[in-house]
């Protein structure tokens, strides 16, 4: 077996799991910083540990009415969010997915958390004590950065 | 302590098969090859596969009191650590070593995007990470000298496949209620690919894997075709049906070109597949009377198995098929029979004949297998 060929092979998952953490890690450095509470339940990851599952308040009572399985907008430029087909007269928002069952997911849904905390965490989240702070790209990807209670981040 | 291999070759001396001489150099020959203990192997694999199980519970537990971008650290550390023991491994001609450590290299990747994940908070679904993990290792996978890691892999990269097809929209409208065909197409799928790297002699280890799993399907697809699809929806000819009769089509056609098979194997194969075409087809019907048909299908394609077995000289295989086929016959006389199955009278019968069965399968398996094999390769 040639080296160059091993070399090579073995370098290869290691440059794409850096690309995959970097495009990550520049999402949070990147983005413009948002804040939005949240409400939710916890089921267990047996890949990934213990995560919060919950709904983000976007401070919209049915953001997809009149969407469903479609990629959608929500613009924050007005106090009041706005769900748009499109994002082209908008400069802050975020992308999402409207499913069919009319829940708007955009990949901010869930929060790994320490598993000594878990049980003090799932309760201040149901009791809505919480907040999470997400980085959004200019072209609408977000990220979370970490979960707020209180005042004291709970993030890495 | 005599080996096996040792006992053989003093049983062809004392039956003058061998000289005593003849013997000796076959012996030191078979010492002077670079030594690569099973038991080792099996022992060092158990020991990594220890390893990465916990490293994941390392990583379920989630570290809290370590920052995510030192966790990251600490990963690629090991991972370029692991990398750099592989290339040692290999330049210093340690087999066992290299496996071991590539296995462990293997699982790790899977652990890291899973690291990832939890660092930054990203859901997503199994399937996709499975299928991002398999991109990534296929170059280091097509190092590997033991089949396990290229199995593992091909079985990873399957299972997302089909879980990630089946989510698309096109799938499931061209599928529609017969959803059930989506999933047996799967083997097709398998095989005609591992043609296709077959073709550009490519990845063997890959191949041969794939080839593995596509027979494995196609077993587990005849089992279920029989017992599932009955109960399933109705017997309009969609698209997807379409599709799952065109892929059939394909490897049957795949396997009369197969250069791996022997003549009868083609025969034989070819047969297995149009049996398992069939049977999928007809289960699709609700109606009871297709109930004994589709047994009897099964029972054919148990039976070209079984052939199939005979002539790759895999004879515990072969045996084991053979027991198959006396369940499945026992299970179309209780079908046919159900009146009689039920009283005393049916049931004595019943234990008759398995006992007959048992019987003369334990006197003549060996003369039914020898025999078979002769014919095969006379056919050949």
């Amino acid at each position: 077996m040639k080296s160059k060929f091993l070399i090579a092979a073995i370098a290869f998952p290691i440059v794409g799991l850096t690309a995959l953490a970097y495009s990550k890690q520049m999402r949070v450095w990147n983005g413009v910083k948002l804040e939005f509470p949240i409400e939710g339940y916890d089921p267990r990851d047996v890949l990934s540990g213990h995560y919060l599952t919950y709904n983000v308040i976007y401070g919209i009572a049915s953001p997809c009415s009149g969407f469903s399985d479609q990629t959608v907008y929500m613009c924050f430029d007005t106090a009041t969010p706005n769900v748009m087909a499109h994002a082209d007269d908008c400069k802050k928002f975020i992308r999402g997915t409207c499913a069919a069952s009319g829940r708007f997911s955009a990949g901010i849904e869930h929060f790994y958390i320490p598993e000594a905390r878990a049980t003090e965490l799932d309760r201040l989240v149901r009791d809505k004590k919480t907040k999470i702070i997400v980085s959004v790209t200019p072209d609408g990807q977000a990220q979370v950065v970490d979960l707020v209670v209180n005042q004291n981040a709970e993030g890495n | 302590m005599v080996t096996k291999f040792q006992k053989q070759l003093d049983e062809w001396v004392s039956n003058g098969i061998i000289d005593a001489q003849q013997a000796e150099r076959i012996a030191g020959f078979e010492r002077s090859k670079p030594s690569r203990s099973w038991v080792l192997s099996g022992v060092l694999m158990v020991g990594a596969l220890a390893i990465g199980i916990g490293v994941v519970s390392l990583i379920a537990a989630n570290w809290d009191e370590i920052p995510g971008m030192a966790k990251l650290a600490i990963d690629f550390l090991i991972l370029a650590g692991l990398g750099c023991g592989i290339f040692v491994a290999q330049k210093n001609n340690r087999p066992v070593l290299f496996d071991t450590l590539l296995f462990l290299y293997f699982l790790l990747c899977l652990a890291s995007i899973g690291l990832i994940s939890q660092v930054y908070h990203t859901g997503g679904k199994l399937s996709h990470a499975l299928l991002f993990w398999t991109i990534i290792t296929l170059p280091s996978v097509l190092t590997a000298r033991h089949l396990l890691v290229p199995f593992l892999w091909a079985l990873a990269w399957l299972t997302s496949l089909t879980v990630w097809g089946s989510e698309f929209k096109w799938v499931q409208s061209t599928f529609g209620r017969n959803q059930e065909m989506f999933f047996l197409s799967v083997p097709f799928v398998s095989y005609l690919v591992a043609i296709f790297f077959q073709r550009f002699k490519i990845a063997a280890r890959i191949v041969h894997s794939l080839r593995v799993l596509s027979i494995s399907g196609v077993v587990i697809g005849v089992q279920v075709a029989e017992v599932g699809l009955r109960h399933s929806h109705g017997d309009e000819l969609s698209h997807g049906t379409l599709i799952f009769i065109g892929l059939g089509l394909l490897s049957i056609l795949a396997v009369v070109y197969d250069s791996t098979f022997r003549h009868v194997q083609k025969i034989v194969v070819s047969a297995a597949l149009g049996v398992f075409l069939v049977q999928s087809l007809v289960s699709n019907d609700t109606r009871r009377w297709f109930e004994l048909p589709s047994l009897i299908l099964t029972l054919c394609f148990l039976s070209l198995t079984a052939v199939y077995f005979v002539s790759e000289e895999r004879r515990r295989l072969f045996q084991f098929t053979l027991v198959c086929v006396g369940l499945k016959l026992l299970h179309i006389y209780f079908i046919a029979f159900g009146g009689l199955a039920s009283t005393g009278i049916g049931l004595i019968v019943a234990g008759g004949l398995v006992i007959a069965f048992a019987v003369t399968f334990n006197k003549y398996n060996e003369k039914i297998s020898n025999g078979l094999q002769r014919w095969l390769k006379y056919e050949k």
